[in-house]
């Protein structure tokens, strides 16, 4: 589960952060594009928390 | 302003500064207190990425492109989704093999190729060396700006880039250090980055806040503004989705293999866990650093600043808005993110120049106090890599944007990630491969993004043969085989990348794999252990190991190591065995892995090896063929193993599925084996039988049957319980390997009974030959006696001719009657058989029989069914009836009670008739229906009553059995089939 994570982490990112999304919100591309980043952090944040818990902190 | 002479102060005391804080972290760390082992420094040091580049490119990129600088920052961010599964392991295998460049990891996955060492060395020095200029040509340019002189920018640069030579050689080649990790080193680098940040910050606030109403303030007025286009990617946005993606690529394989970012993320690495934090701390730093880049940008553009000098808006604002001491603290920031890029590259590549460059070089010669040479010439070459960096930036760096030469730093080291990614995960590449890819996207590198930049900065002049070959349709470095349309990164990136792949996969599919090649696959691919594989080379002694190692560590380091290795595992220099010298041959290896690379430790240990080459080729393929062989006949041991147990199962199906009882015994007479009909033949359970003594369970095996001298011995008794139940069987002794008994048992009841039978019917079949021969010749004369003698009545005679004739006539039809009796016995004269009511016939014997005086005494009780008729003779089978009613009479001369039953089960119809009378004695019971057998004496009886009923019942297919016991009474059961 724990690689799931960070692989599905990545997909969504890659697609968040490329073309449909960036034609669909290119109007307020500034603000989609920092709201969008800092919640991809947050959600890496979140999986490395799951991570801990994956692995019993090892 | 500031003069020359204050901003070179202001330098000196905050080198001196970054001294001192290096200092405290490398005393801290040797008196193991470690302030750099943690996520939170280790992210900071990652942060190294953010450069001159970062701080003043990034603005200088959003005033003239809009929102793509971002994609150098979203990449990592994206990429840091990866780590945990990559960069970690990229850590771990980087660990246990003492890798310390990026060049060693990439040759050490290709068998340790000091070839494709060199040849990743050599890329990386061409294609980041600029990328050193560029910081230091920011240095110098923001030195100018600050102090408003051109003229002493040179002397700054020139004095800035000895400084950072010299810290870069005091805090990463003050000594050879196996581990390559420097503490103070990646301290200072986080406190630069701690402090890039805050100043970046510092100006973004000021310049969002200070004059203006905040980033909607700006944004409002952007949009209104001509650079309106600035804000949105397409539709007005100089740039295109493509140039996006490609941006973002670039920048993802930069994070992972820029030289310094291997450096830290990997080499500086003190604990793999540290990953997991850093997956988003470094992300997060990244977006603070970029929160205030658009708003300085349009900011500075909203302030009348120009698009071509954006780069430094950062530093010209605060200068313009008269806060110099704000514009000192940012010029501080930009000095600390080149600075700390300069010092980190620097000492990465002077590494990897080392190990893949001059030492293979330096192999060749004798040279005393090795280890001190070494150490000289790698401060030369981080001075070497510094002042390269600095002639760039003062010869040709003006031509070019920090983002141009930036990104051709990026695009060169994506070089690498078809050999480093795919060497991860695919066992197949090989050196060849690996080396053909790199080559091919070298060349692409080259000739789509260098010469093109050395023909604009007029290296290579214009016109002539070059100018035709670049400007024909196919050459074209900018629409290469006529692809147009796509911006300069991702035109240069597409065909690199794919001509590196295709000749990566081509070249290791089509040629074969070296054994080391194989081996380090499998290491890199399937695990991070290489312990298994280097055992082959032994040195002979330890004193040639730590000799070996001390000349490239120093004698002190290489006797600090080798005992360090003996206390660590409890090892005296005297008493070391085999496997541990191989071990410590390892480790040795490991050491100097650290300090010369991979390639060249293992040079430097085969040469150390017990064996030649060829020999340890040569012990190698024995070791192959042997493993193969083993392999093989584990294989066929295992197809044995699986028939022996097919075998067992199947005999041992047999002998449970035979009739006989089966069972094995010991020496000892102990049970061993017990089949299944062993069970229901003596009633004995497996379980109960197992371990026990045979004798007990079978009171029949005697021990003479366990006499040594009897092979095989016949054995007969009656079932402990049961004693109906006949046994018969034999022991054998076993004569293998296993010694003991093996004894078969059958039940032979029923076997028994019929041969019984079949004597009786034999008998009983021989009589009655006889009784028809008798019957006829006698039967004929005696007809002619009774005649004779019946006419000699009615003649006149004496009295005593009358009396005599009387007493003929009377034993004449005695005669007769017997031989009519044998008659019958033999059956002579067949009958016809009808259907008939078997209850009527008992009925009309009952009927003759009634009248008797003697039968009346008996008291006769009768439980007679409703039974279906039955084909039979009428006449023959009440004269079975009459006998056995007659029979039952005679039993009981006093009286008695019989008891007659007749009933219908199973197409059977079974008719009972038992008396309380005197009983059969046991021994004469077998007898009864023998011919001539009687028990009341010559004078009452023929013999043949039981015997004709006998013969009558089975000539009907029927069955006639007896149960007497003395005294008590007799049980004849008789049977007779009901025909359908």
């Amino acid at each position: 589960m724990r690689r799931d994570i960070w692989i599905f982490l990545f997909f969504l990112g890659s697609i968040l952060f490329g073309w449909p999304f960036l034609r669909i919100f290119h109007r307020s591309l500034t603000y989609y594009l920092f709201i969008t980043w800092f919640v991809f952090i947050g959600l890496l944040f979140l999986a490395s928390l799951l991570s801990d818990r994956g692995d019993g902190g090892n | 302003m500031f003069s020359p002479w204050v901003l070179l102060t202001i330098i000196l005391a905050y080198l001196l500064f970054l001294f001192f804080v290096a200092y405290i972290a490398e005393r801290k760390e040797r008196q193991g207190k470690s302030l750099v082992s943690n996520p939170y420094i280790y992210s900071l040091s990652l942060a190294v990425y953010c450069t001159s580049w970062t701080f003043y490119g990034s603005v200088g990129r959003a005033a003239n492109s809009g929102l793509s600088f971002l994609t150098i920052y979203l990449g990592p961010t994206l990429m840091a989704a990866l780590w945990w599964l990559i960069l970690r392991k990229i850590i771990l295998i980087s660990k246990e093999n003492r890798i310390t460049t990026i060049s060693d990891f990439i040759s050490s996955r290709y068998g340790k190729s000091l070839g494709l060492s060199a040849l990743v060395t050599i890329v990386a020095v061409v294609g980041i060396t600029p990328y050193l200029g560029l910081q230091l040509k920011a240095i110098m340019s923001t030195f100018s700006l600050l102090s408003g002189q051109h003229e002493g920018s040179h002397f700054a640069g020139w004095f800035i880039s000895f400084i950072l030579g010299v810290f870069a050689i005091i805090f990463g080649a003050r000594r050879l250090d196996s581990s390559e990790r420097h503490g103070g080193l990646v301290f200072a680098v986080a406190f630069e980055s701690a402090f890039k940040l805050v100043a970046f910050l510092l100006v973004g606030i000021f310049v969002t806040y200070g004059l203006f109403d905040g980033i909607g303030d700006i944004m409002a007025k952007m949009k209104e503004s001509s650079y309106a286009g600035l804000m949105t990617l397409s539709e007005g946005s100089q740039e295109s989705y493509l140039e996006w993606t490609s941006l973002t690529f670039l920048s993802m394989m930069a994070i992972l293999f820029l030289p310094r970012q291997f450096h830290v993320a990997v080499v500086e690495n003190t604990s793999a866990d540290h990953v997991k934090k850093a997956v988003w701390l470094f992300p997060l730093y990244l977006f603070l650093i970029n929160l205030f880049v658009l708003p300085i940008a349009y900011g500075g553009l909203m302030l009348g600043g120009a698009q071509e000098k954006a780069d430094f808006f950062v530093l010209s604002i605060p200068l313009q808005q008269g806060n110099p001491l704000l514009a000192a603290i940012v010029f501080l920031g930009g000095f600390s993110a080149a600075t700390a890029m300069v010092i980190v590259e620097s000492l990465a590549l002077s590494t990897m120049v080392m190990n893949s460059l001059v030492l293979p070089a330096l192999l060749g010669f004798n040279i005393k106090s090795l280890h001190m040479v070494i150490l000289n010439i790698k401060r030369l070459v981080i001075l070497g890599l510094v002042f390269m960096g600095y002639i760039f930036a003062v010869s040709i760096g003006e031509f070019y944007s920090l983002v141009d030469i930036g990104l051709k730093s990026f695009e060169a080291v994506t070089i690498f990630a078809p050999a480093l990614l795919l060497g991860l995960i695919w066992k197949g590449g090989n050196r060849k491969g690996a080396i053909a890819g790199i080559l091919a996207g070298f060349s692409v590198w080259i000739y789509t993004l260098l010469i093109p930049a050395m023909m604009r900065a007029g290296i290579i002049e214009k016109g002539g043969f070059m100018e035709s070959v670049f400007n024909s349709h196919l050459l074209n470095p900018t629409a290469l085989f006529g692809l147009q349309g796509l911006d300069r990164w991702t035109h240069s990136l597409f065909w690199g990348l794919l001509l590196n792949l295709f000749f990566f996969f081509t070249v290791s599919i089509f040629t074969r794999q070296s054994d080391e090649d194989t081996r380090q696959a499998i290491i890199f691919v399937d695990s991070f252990s290489p312990r298994h594989f280097s055992s082959m080379q032994r040195p002979a002694t330890i004193a040639v190991i730590e000799d070996a190692l001390g000349q490239y560590i120093g004698p002190g380091e290489a006797r600090e190591a080798i005992e360090g290795f003996l206390r660590r595992n409890n090892l005296t220099r005297e008493a070391i065995s085999g496997e541990w010298l191989m071990r410590l041959r390892e480790e040795a290896e490991r050491i100097l892995s650290g300090v010369l690379g991979p390639s060249i430790s293992t040079l430097v240990f085969q040469e150390l090896s017990a064996m030649s080459h060829d020999e340890t080729h040569r012990v190698s393929n024995s070791i192959r063929q042997i493993s193969r062989s083993l392999r093989l006949s584990r294989q066929e041991l295992a197809e044995a193993n699986r028939q022996l147990a097919m075998l067992k199962e199947f005999s041992e199906n047999i002998i449970e599925s035979l009739p006989v009882g089966v069972a094995t015994l010991d020496d000892s007479h102990r049970v061993t084996y017990w089949n299944s009909a062993m069970e229901m033949i003596t009633g004995v359970e497996k379980s109960d039988a197992l371990n026990k003594d045979a004798g007990r369970l079978l009171t029949c095996l005697e021990p003479r049957l366990f006499n040594p001298t009897i092979e095989e011995g016949e054995i007969t008794c009656r079932r402990n319980f049961d004693p109906q139940i006949i046994l018969k069987g034999y022991v054998s002794r076993l004569t293998g390997v296993q010694k003991g008994y093996v004894l078969v048992l059958e039940d032979i009841t029923e076997k028994k009974k019929i041969e019984e039978e079949l004597f009786r019917t034999t008998k009983h079949a021989s009589v009655g030959r006889l009784a028809a021969g008798v019957s006829h010749e006698i039967g004929n004369p005696l007809a002619s006696i009774s005649s004779l003698v019946q006419e000699l009545l009615t003649e006149d005679g004496s009295s005593f001719v009358k009396g005599s004739l009387n007493t003929i006539h009377q034993h004449v039809n005695r005669i007769a009657r017997i031989v009519r009796n044998l008659g019958d016995f033999a059956r002579l004269y067949p009958r016809q058989r009808v259907p008939t009511s078997l209850r009527d016939i008992l009925q009309n014997t009952m009927d003759l029989v009634r009248f008797d005086k003697n039968f009346k005494k008996i008291e006769v009780i009768t439980d007679v069914q409703n039974v279906r008729p039955v084909k039979i003779d009428p006449d023959q089978m009440q004269q079975v009836f009459l006998n056995l009613l007659l029979n039952a009479r005679d039993a009981m001369p006093e009286g008695g009670k019989l008891d007659i039953s007749m009933k219908e089960s199973e197409g059977r119809v079974a008719m009972v008739f038992a008396d309380t009378g005197t009983g059969i004695e046991t021994e004469v019971k077998d007898k009864v229906f023998d011919p001539f057998f009687t028990t009341k004496g010559p004078t009452r009886g023929t013999g043949l009553g039981l015997s004709i009923c006998y013969s009558i019942v089975k000539d009907h297919g029927g069955t006639i059995e007896v149960e007497s016991e003395k005294d008590k009474g007799t049980k004849f059961i008789i049977t007779l089939p009901v025909e359908e």
